[in-house]
């Protein structure tokens, strides 16, 4: 393995500055036409020019930027990584700078599991664009042909001659010439990649484990307040009266402000409330408890979860909007030998990032710096300008390290607070979430109630499979009284169902939010995976198949699934199509890979298979139960999600994966009575801890196929083979989550 | 009030509220942010530091308890125990995001100070008050067992593990 410089803090901070550096080196920059080809203006619109992804200084070290942000997915190395392989650099020889929040660089909103998916021919584009580029500078330094010399680890060589030029002695020379065509650009074949597909390590682990690494809670600047926000206990409910006296006498507090009342719909707008600012984060918080504040009533006053679930589980009962329907599935139930139905139920969810919410605002006129844990650092940047009146190119925005985000940090709520603070304050101030802001005022994942109907035949074949959906709809935080789940979450659950039968359909019930609602890593796939396979699972009792027979039979055929058939929006097909054969591989991988097909009392093992993001995910679990004990012993995943960039961080998604499903699974819940969030802390929202982690067993599919995401396609198999290995093992299906109502876990 | 603590084999003099938790001294006043903040309530392990040589939860530990005892911090883990973790933790890509792994490494290196050659059941035992959200559970085992064998095979210098 080689070894890495680090980038020390203030080479990080220096990025900010990044357009002006790198004076005698190469800057790959300006417009590049040749690269803007469909799916690159999907992704990086408008692609204004392309950027200062690559620098190679006349030292020899090669500056290459992350434009995505890091959250503990591994972007600051995998995407250095494609570059630095199609650019034949040497790893130790490259230093990786994170982007600030710029148009400039592309897409940077970092969530649905694209930073690879979508950015790899990019990348890869970028990196062969500058190794062609040294190669045409060698050639007119020895008066050869450029086809004659060869950009290997860091030199360009001239095989004829034996002479040779390291990227620094070309550095200079390469920036005078324009940028070639992309015809002028050849891409490396799989076989010749010196890195992409290997298992490098995180370019900040080593600073990470010596506690030197920077996240926006460190940030510290001269003459820096703190400031904690007391919020409306419920959403969009409005301060009636304050008592501040007793928290202005808190020693260290410095000012109490109310923040702007925000009216629905609440999209990413800062939260009303009360700040208190102090000389230091524990005084904030001893001047929030002293503060006496009434609030009024909200239109989501009146909402709960317990009331929600119990309305959807009768709404169910009833017809749906029809998003899709194949054949014709009510006179395939009419004339079924059996019908089976069955309802799966779960609960809110929090995102709980170990780093809550935070940013640091430094506000002055006309302009201001921004350090934030924000996984969409332009559009926090455009928020900001907009909401300070403050031009966008004087709005600089900082993205250190974040401590996880799951979406969470996808909303940057609190970084528009933290704006409004400091701009009060006129002093750099850092803004911070406790947790209990963290879980009561998130941006939730929804609570589902989804129902399962199919009919099967004499010959116990399935004629029919109808779905009934219903959770509130993200589109609720953009749009007031949404209530339908929108496009994008019922195509996560490839609009009803991936299995081929014949007559299918697929319906959507409304659902009123009681909260804001947010995506949460893997997002309505987690209701729809869990759902479809528990249901699967159901059916091979139902056949008297085994379950892994059962799966293979419903997925049916090799065959490419036209999305047209599916009746669904799945712009990837030509790059990404969706293949069976894929899903059976994965879920062959699970069943071979594990003990599947032992058997032992008291014990039990499921399978579960996804595609969602647009990857193959299988899960076959086993647990024991010891009693009332519920004991999760064994998670095999297996993943196809077409060429890996960095195998490392691929294998550690999956484990991260299983346990953050296994948490929500065992006993995540949130509960909202009357508008308010019932749960506060790790205490009644735990998550799992490494006393409840069985052992994971990782399978990666070897493919030359295009990326496609990895953070997020594993987790909504992980739940649904944990419920059919309790059914295995007991002969009860337990059809609503979490499990630690059932069990001790 | 002023306070007199011994961090990092250091004399620090600092003026605080005395029931401020050793936390936000050590992050507020003192700049040392290895030191991180999950919960408030001693439920995550986001704030490990050693209290003489044990660990504590920092974020319900009032500074004036500290007073009189030597901490130990994730900058100032020097010991051959500390650098083994680190090490181990480097060498098997333990971490994620991060944000909790001064907290896993400070609870493993006391864990390995007591019990040099411990089970997975030590292990789970002892760590199972550190959260970590993006799940480095399987890894943060493994490597405490490596660690364990880095301490006995390897030879430590000041600067760390060669």
């Amino acid at each position: 393995m080689t070894t890495l410089r680090k980038l020390t803090r203030r080479a990080f901070l220096a990025s900010v500055g990044l357009t002006g550096i790198a004076a005698g080196g190469l800057i790959l920059t300006g417009k590049h036409t040749g690269l803007q080809n469909r799916l690159h203006q999907q992704f990086h619109k408008p692609p204004e020019k392309l950027y200062l992804f690559i620098q190679i200084g006349t030292d020899n070290r090669v500056t290459l930027v992350c434009h995505r942000v890091e959250m503990g997915q591994g972007v600051r190395t995998s995407l250095p990584m494609i570059l630095a392989d199609e650019l034949e650099a040497d790893w130790s020889l490259v230093d990786v700078v994170q982007a600030p929040g710029d148009a400039a660089y592309g897409n940077q909103y970092t969530a649905g599991s694209r930073s690879v998916f979508m950015g790899y021919e990019l990348l890869r584009q970028l990196g062969a664009t500058a190794r062609t580029m040294l190669e045409q500078a060698a050639a007119s330094v020895w008066s050869v042909s450029a086809d004659e010399c060869v950009a290997r680890g860091h030199r360009v060589e001239h095989a004829a001659s034996g002479q040779s030029l390291s990227y620094g002695e070309l550095a200079e020379l390469a920036a005078k010439l324009p940028i070639p065509p992309v015809s002028q650009v050849r891409l490396k074949n799989p076989a010749e990649f010196r890195y992409i597909g290997k298992a490098i390590p995180s370019v900040d682990s080593t600073d990470i484990v010596q506690g030197q690494a920077q996240y926006t809670s460190d940030i510290t600047l001269p003459d820096m307040l703190y400031a904690v926000v007391e919020h409306a206990p419920v959403i969009g409910a409005r301060l009636q009266s304050l008592d501040d006296s007793a928290a202005r006498k808190v020693p260290g507090v410095v000012d109490v402000l109310v923040l702007p009342v925000q009216d629905f719909p609440m999209a990413f707008k800062p939260l009303h409330g009360v700040a208190v600012v102090a000389t230091s984060s524990w005084a904030a918080l001893q001047g929030r408890k002293q503060l006496r504040c009434t609030w009024s009533d909200s239109q989501y006053s009146n909402r709960g979860s317990d009331q929600l679930q119990a309305d959807l589980v009768e709404r169910i009962k009833t017809p749906g909007d029809v998003l899709r329907r194949q054949g014709d599935p009510d006179a395939a139930l009419a004339s079924a030998a059996q019908v089976i139905d069955a309802t799966y139920l779960q609960p809110y969810l929090a995102h709980a990032p170990m780093e809550p919410p935070v940013a640091v605002a430094d506000v002055r006129w006309n302009s201001c710096r921004l350090w934030v844990s924000s996984q969409d650092p332009q559009n926090v940047r455009h928020e900001i300008a907009s909401l300070l009146n403050i031009p966008l190119h004087n709005v600089e925005i900082n993205v250190p390290l974040l401590g996880g985000g799951f979406g969470r940090k996808a909303k940057g709520d609190f970084c528009a607070q933290a704006a409004l603070i400091a701009a009060h304050m006129g002093v750099p101030v850092k803004l911070f979430w406790s947790r209990e802001d963290d879980i009561r005022f998130g941006y939730y994942h929804a609570m589902s109630v989804m129902h399962l109907r199919a009919g099967l035949d004499a010959d116990k074949r399935i004629t029919s499979w109808i779905l009934r959906a219903a959770y509130p709809s993200i589109q609720s935080l953009y749009t007031l009284g949404a209530n339908k789940p929108s496009r994008g979450e019922i195509d996560l659950g490839a609009n009803g169902c991936l299995f081929t039968i014949p007559n299918t359909q697929a319906e959507v019930h409304s659902a009123d939010e009681a909260a804001r609602i947010g995506w949460f890593r893997s997002v309505a796939s987690i209701q729809y995976g869990f759902a479809h396979n528990c249901f699967a699972d159901e059916i091979a009792s139902a056949r008297g198949l085994d379950p892994f027979a059962n799966l293979l039979s419903l997925i049916g055929d090799d065959r490419i699934i036209d999305p047209a058939e599916l009746q669904m929006d799945y712009p990837h097909q030509q790059q990404h199509p969706i293949d069976t054969a894929r899903f059976k591989r994965v879920l062959r991988r699970v069943v071979e890979g594990s003990g599947y097909h032992a058997r032992e009392a008291n014990a039990g093992w499921g399978l579960a298979v996804h595609f969602t993001f647009p990857t193959s995910t299988a899960a076959a679990t086993k647990v024991r139960i010891d009693g009332k004990r519920l004991i999760v012993e064994e998670v095999h995943v297996a993943i196809d999600c077409g060429q890996v960039v960095n195998m490392d961080s691929v294998k550690a998604q999956l484990e991260g994966s299983v346990i953050f499903a296994l948490a929500f699974a065992l006993s995540g819940r949130i509960d909202i009575l009357q508008g308010q969030v019932q749960q506060t802390n790790f205490h009644d929202y735990p998550l799992l801890r490494i006393n409840q982690c069985p052992k994971i067993f990782t399978y990666v599919e070897e493919s030359h196929l295009p990326p496609s995401g990895v953070g997020e396609p594993a987790v909504p198999v992980i739940a649904p083979s944990l419920a059919n290995a309790i059914h295995a093992a007991t002969g009860k299906r337990f059809r609503q989550l979490p499990l630690n109502a059932y069990f001790e876990v | 009030m002023q306070l007199q603590l011994l961090i990092n084999q250091q004399q620090k003099n600092v003026d605080v509220e005395p029931d401020m938790p050793l936390l936000w001294v050590l992050r507020d006043h003192l700049g040392l942010t290895g030191t991180k903040y999950g919960c408030g309530m001693a439920q995550c392990g986001a704030c490990t530091v050693h209290l003489d040589g044990s660990p504590v939860r920092s974020c319900v530990l009032p500074a004036q308890a500290a007073v009189g005892k030597s901490i130990t911090t994730i900058e100032g883990l020097n010991s051959s125990t500390g650098k083994a973790v680190q090490k181990a933790w480097d060498d098997l890509n333990v971490v994620q995001c991060g944000f909790c792994q001064s907290g896993q490494i400070m609870a493993a290196a006391a864990l390995l100070e007591q019990k040099p050659n411990p089970t997975d059941a030590d292990i789970d035992n002892a760590m199972s008050g550190n959260i970590c959200r993006c799940a480095t559970y399987v890894r943060i085992r493994a490597g405490i067992h490596r660690a364990a064998t880095l301490r006995v095979n390897t030879t430590i210098s000041a600067e760390g593990l060669v």
